[in-house]
């Protein structure tokens, strides 16, 4: 693959996979680090792929392995068990809550959720692989990515709720905060 | 199909219209079309979805990242033809056997696209960039501690980057960060060493020792400590770079 060829995959790809490696690592250096070793990967032995059109698919899965590779090697198991009950509506004020926070604080909500669904909730965000192949992404059944949506998802909202209240703690009333001044 | 069922599979139906097309969704819609309350849970779940999206596009990668992942592309990529393919397996092979020769001194390890590019960065230097004389005495005295024997590498140095700076040390940049070297000579053999501050090199790395590298049948270590990223450089080759661990 030419230099060329090589910065517009790069161009293409890194963005997104930066956003599905934070949400994983949950810090901005190793997602860093993860991005940069896919590309490696890819650089060394992904030009071998036939297909081009299935670089994006190769390169989240390739993400995906390497940070099940680097977690196993620190020893940082996730359980799977206990999943979370599914909710079955979406209030209007979950969207409204979801309006009024910035990019950043989403993000950590969704590191909050348990990483068996954070993985295929961040790639569903992320809009670029369908649920099929977010199902070969993370090797598992595509009935295992409905139903791990769906649970996901009531827990994001919960996340997301609680990440609002805990900014509304956090801002004093300007009245009080003359008052602390003064005291 | 219920409502349930229908909400379960439409759970998964991106925002915006992506997988209009796909046959699996075909039934839901359908159903949320001639549900009133299916269709309300519908709507308001894609305007939700659609809103997230929105949100985590905010999110940018840092601003040296691409810079970092080109550099470790460019010097891993392997040209098409099958006699290069072939000499560049032959290379790698050299190079683990080169780590696992020298494990005693230097633990090789699996190598990072980071450390990759670390190394690139440093050889390349080595070999184009323009090697100041040392000047003043601090700076000489930095490079007399490096040519001592007891001064073992790779470790840390009691050095810091602002000293070494302030003192008139070389400074480039590598991935957008400034890289203080260098240049010392030992038992008459030259080295150039490179010191960035923490973030060139993954953290997954910072507790491990060095790697060693051939770059262009150039050998070089890098490695890190809590505060720094190292890399050190030797023309004169493998022997010279395991003098400098005593």
């Amino acid at each position: 693959m030419s230099n060329k060829a090589f910065t517009q995959l790069v161009d293409a790809h890194y963005a997104p996979l930066y956003r599905f490696a934070l949400s994983l690592a949950r810090n901005q250096a190793d997602a860093g680090d993860l991005v940069q070793q896919t590309f490696y990967i890819w650089a060394t032995k992904g030009h071998a792929l036939r297909e081009i059109a299935k670089a994006k698919s190769w390169l989240f899965t390739t993400l995906y392995r390497e940070f099940l590779r680097v977690r196993r090697r620190e020893n940082r198991a996730t359980s799977i068990e206990d999943l979370p009950p599914s909710d079955q509506e979406v209030p209007v004020e979950d969207r409204d809550r979801a309006r009024r926070l910035d990019g950043a604080m989403v993000m950590e909500s969704m590191q909050a959720v348990d990483e068996v669904f954070r993985a295929p909730l961040t790639l569903f965000y992320l809009e670029d692989l369908s649920y099929q192949e977010i199902a070969e992404t993370l090797e598992v059944p595509i009935g295992t990515v409905m139903s791990r949506l769906s649970r996901g998802k009531a827990q994001l909202r919960a996340e997301l709720k609680n990440a609002e209240t805990d900014a509304a703690e956090k801002v004093v009333p300007f009245n009080q905060l003359k008052k602390r001044e003064t005291s | 199909m219920n409502n349930d069922e229908a909400r379960f599979i439409l759970r998964a139906y991106r925002p915006g219209g992506l997988d209009a097309k796909d046959p699996m969704f075909a039934t839901a819609l359908q159903q949320a079309k001639h549900d009133p309350i299916l269709n309300t849970w519908f709507e308001r779940e894609q305007s939700y979805d659609m809103v997230l999206a929105a949100k985590f596009r905010e999110i940018m990668p840092p601003g040296d990242l691409r810079d970092r992942i080109l550099a470790g592309g460019r010097v891993s990529q392997k040209p098409s033809r099958s006699s290069r393919r072939l000499f560049n397996w032959l290379a790698l092979a050299a190079s683990v056997a080169v780590i696992f020769t020298l494990s005693e001194v230097w633990q090789g390890r699996r190598v990072e696209a980071a450390q990759v590019a670390y190394a690139q960065f440093a050889v390349d230097d080595t070999k184009n960039g323009h090697h100041l004389p040392a000047q003043g005495e601090v700076q000489k005295n930095m490079l007399a501690m490096l040519a001592q024997s007891n001064t073992k590498l790779p470790g840390s140095l009691p050095l810091t980057m602002e000293e070494m700076k302030s003192n008139g040390c070389r400074t480039v940049k590598f991935a957008g960060r400034d890289a203080v070297e260098l240049c010392f000579s030992r038992d008459g053999t030259w080295y150039h060493l490179y010191v960035t501050s923490r973030g060139a090199l993954p953290r997954s790395l910072l507790k491990k020792s060095s790697a060693l590298l051939t770059i262009n049948e150039t050998v070089v270590a890098v490695w890190s400590d809590r505060n720094y990223d190292y890399a050190v450089v030797s023309p004169e080759g493998i022997d010279a770079l395991k003098h400098l661990a005593g």
